[in-house]
């Protein structure tokens, strides 16, 4: 093995997951650190680590000149980028190239190719994935758009050429709302792109959002993964995901598998990455976009095969060919992720940074737990919200989901608002339970207001009305039944304690 | 007596008795017989043969209380602290006010200045944190009388943002 020590430009839970990886397969691992950051898990947990400036992002995660210089420094032979931050930007795996670092993650060519929405669909077409119709050519004339739209027919979806992450979307439903639309994309889209082109697609009703981990090396050789669903998105953002689907059997797995290894022969993949589609209510399959990142919900994917997908993505970038044949692919049951993201269910998902002053994680068989939290440590207001993932594994969905229940029930988080309550929620929809899903479901679950069990409201009144007179020193709490000496008592009343 | 409010709706609770660990308490009427004890962080109660553990934060009047995953935001009051927030509900909201931040942040934009009108609904501050951006509301018609933050500052919690009046 040519790489013997990692730097990951990344923090939190991605952060440690992939230091976990490097730390079995005996690589030395290099954190970088933001002022904020000092205390953080991934500083202790990996074997070196250098601050890398202010906390704003921009000033520490996302200067490639500092992570290049420190790679150097460190003798670090390569770098992973995590998800997020410079993990889908050409220019950093540039840089890596010009420094001679290997970069874990795909070549420049092929994530240039796939960064751009119209640039990706045409390859993808003339390789023969199925795309969604619509427009090959990105549009800046709104006349010609006007013409397109009336052929493909409304609904539509405009979304701006350069686009990601939700940015520059909307659904058009009729040639009323087209000019308004157009007009507010292109504005958006140079906003947050510096690119005003747009594009077309004919708007899929009631969709699911289905995903394909593939693995494809240097010499040519991929692998296709049983699909991800992850359909239950708010914000265009995924909150939780499974393996396999319910909706897809194994026909259709093989022919997704395949169109998804297709696509990243088509584009000159070299790495793990995604390939997502779109999945009508007639089980047809659209290509819509490719990761070329690991994603947050690789575990799922491990869970259900058994394979460490950020260990096959090192070996890959350290040149070695693929040594697992496709046949040794197999779905072992089902798997589900919950993303814990630090933000208030309760109140549009709005975000919650602060300290963590309790945490207690679950266990138990078929638990895995990646978080990036620890008892009493700060989660910060500038980056992402997530702060761990609770993955359960069952020998079929319903255990799976049963399991997952059981091991939100016993995970605590105290100080900050997260989603475990909004996991249970979901996790106890009759619509989901039955695998009734799509992308509109989130919306659908808040507008449906669930009663908590009545029993527990009332638990918990009287566990607040009997603390509050603690706190006022009128009582004592004791810690056994057999007591509380006169003595111990007088004293908590005293606040000696 | 106490009044606890989850969510929206209210609960009387009154403690009756306490004998070692174990609480009479009358709850909307109903008596519940509690033996409750505590660890270092958390508490555990039975009641009526019944298991409960739960896990509190307590800030102020605000009981932040978890059972088995089920997560309860509580406000506790004394019979004294009710009496005086029924009162200045009387007087109205025609006083000025204060709005405070619900989440830490950074100021983003300040969209209104001291002396402007405004009204309710109307932007007057954008808050970011992790990447999405809040718009903090005028909460009613009338003039800003103070704006406490300016542009880029970093915010905690239930911090004075503006007065309006």
């Amino acid at each position: 093995m040519k790489i013997k020590k990692i730097l990951i430009a990344n923090r939190s839970e991605i952060a440690i997951r992939i230091a976990r990886a490097c730390r079995e397969m005996g690589i030395k691992t290099v954190a970088v650190y933001s002022e904020i950051d000092r205390n953080s898990l991934h500083v202790r947990y990996m074997d070196e680590a250098y601050f890398i400036g202010a906390s704003p992002a921009s000033e520490s995660y996302l200067r490639i000149d500092k992570i290049i210089k420190l790679a150097k420094k460190s003798g670090a032979d390569a770098i992973h980028p995590g998800y997020g931050f410079l993990a889908e930007n050409p220019e950093f795996v540039e840089e890596c190239d010009k420094n001679g670092i290997i970069f874990i993650g795909p070549s420049r060519d092929s994530m240039y190719l796939l960064g751009n929405k119209t640039r990706a669909r045409a390859r993808m077409k003339a390789a023969g994935v199925p795309i969604v119709a619509g427009t090959i050519e990105p549009i800046k004339d709104y006349e010609l758009l006007e013409n397109e739209a009336e052929k493909i027919g409304y609904p539509i979806m405009l979304k701006a050429a350069a686009g990601g992450g939700g940015k520059g979307i909307r659904m058009v439903k009729s040639q009323a709302e087209l000019k308004s639309a157009f007009d507010i994309a292109t504005s958006e889209a140079k906003a947050a792109f510096g690119d005003d082109a747009v594009y077309i697609e004919k708007a899929i009703i009631n969709p699911r959002h289905v995903e394909v981990q593939i693995a494809r090396d240097n010499y040519g050789n991929v692998l296709w993964f049983p699909e991800r669903e992850c359909s239950i998105q708010r914000r265009h953002q995924k909150v939780l995901e499974e393996s396999p689907s319910v909706a897809i059997d194994d026909n259709l797995r093989k022919r997704i598998g395949e169109a998804a290894a297709k696509a990243a022969e088509a584009a000159g993949y070299n790495s793990v990455g995604t390939v997502e589609f779109l999945l009508d209510e007639e089980r047809n399959f659209y290509f819509l976009e490719v990761n070329t990142r690991l994603q947050v919900e690789h575990p799922v994917t491990e869970m259900v095969t058994g394979i460490d997908l950020v260990k096959l993505q090192i070996e890959i970038a350290d040149n070695k060919a693929i040594e697992l044949n496709q046949d040794d692919i197999k779905i072992q049951a089902h798997a589900i992720e919950c993303r814990i993201y630090a933000e208030d269910p309760e109140k549009n998902f709005m975000p919650s940074p602060g300290k963590v002053v309790g945490l207690r994680t679950p266990g138990g068989i078929g638990v895995r737990n990646d978080n990036g939290v620890y008892e009493g440590a700060i989660i910060p207001l500038f980056y992402d919200p997530i702060i761990g993932k609770l993955i359960t594994w069952g020998s079929d969905r319903e255990q799976a989901i049963e399991r997952m229940k059981r091991a939100l029930s016993e995970y605590l988080i105290k100080g900050i608002k997260t989603t475990i309550s909004f996991h249970q929620k979901v996790l106890n929809d009759k619509d989901f339970i039955e695998g009734n899903i799509s992308t509109g479901f989130v919306n659908r679950l808040l507008e449906t207001k669930a009663e908590p069990d009545r029993f527990y409201y009332d638990i918990a009144a009287i566990s607040a009305a009997i603390l509050s007179e603690f706190n006022r020193s009128r009582i004592a709490i004791g810690n056994t039944q057999s007591g509380i000496s006169n003595w111990k008592s007088l004293a908590m009343k005293m606040g000696l304690r | 007596m106490y009044y606890v409010k989850i969510g929206n709706k209210e609960k009387k609770i009154e403690i009756l008795e306490q004998s070692g660990t174990v609480f009479d308490v009358e709850l909307d009427g109903k008596l519940y017989r509690v033996d409750f004890v505590k660890a270092e962080n958390s508490y555990s109660l039975i009641v009526d043969g019944k298991s409960y553990e739960i896990d509190c934060n307590i800030a102020g009047n605000r009981y932040d209380i978890w059972i088995r995953g089920n997560y309860f935001p509580i406000s506790v009051l004394t019979e004294a602290q009710k009496r005086l927030q029924l009162s200045k509900k009387k007087k109205g909201t025609g006083g000025p006010q204060i709005v405070e931040t619900e989440m830490p942040g950074k100021i983003v934009s300040v969209k209104k200045n001291k002396g402007d009108t405004v009204k309710k609904g109307e932007t007057v501050i954008v808050l970011e944190a992790m990447k999405m951006q809040n718009e903090i509301l005028s909460p009613k018609d009338g003039t800003i009388e103070e704006i406490y933050v300016k542009d880029a500052q970093i915010v905690e919690a239930s911090e004075k943002l503006f007065k309006v009046k």
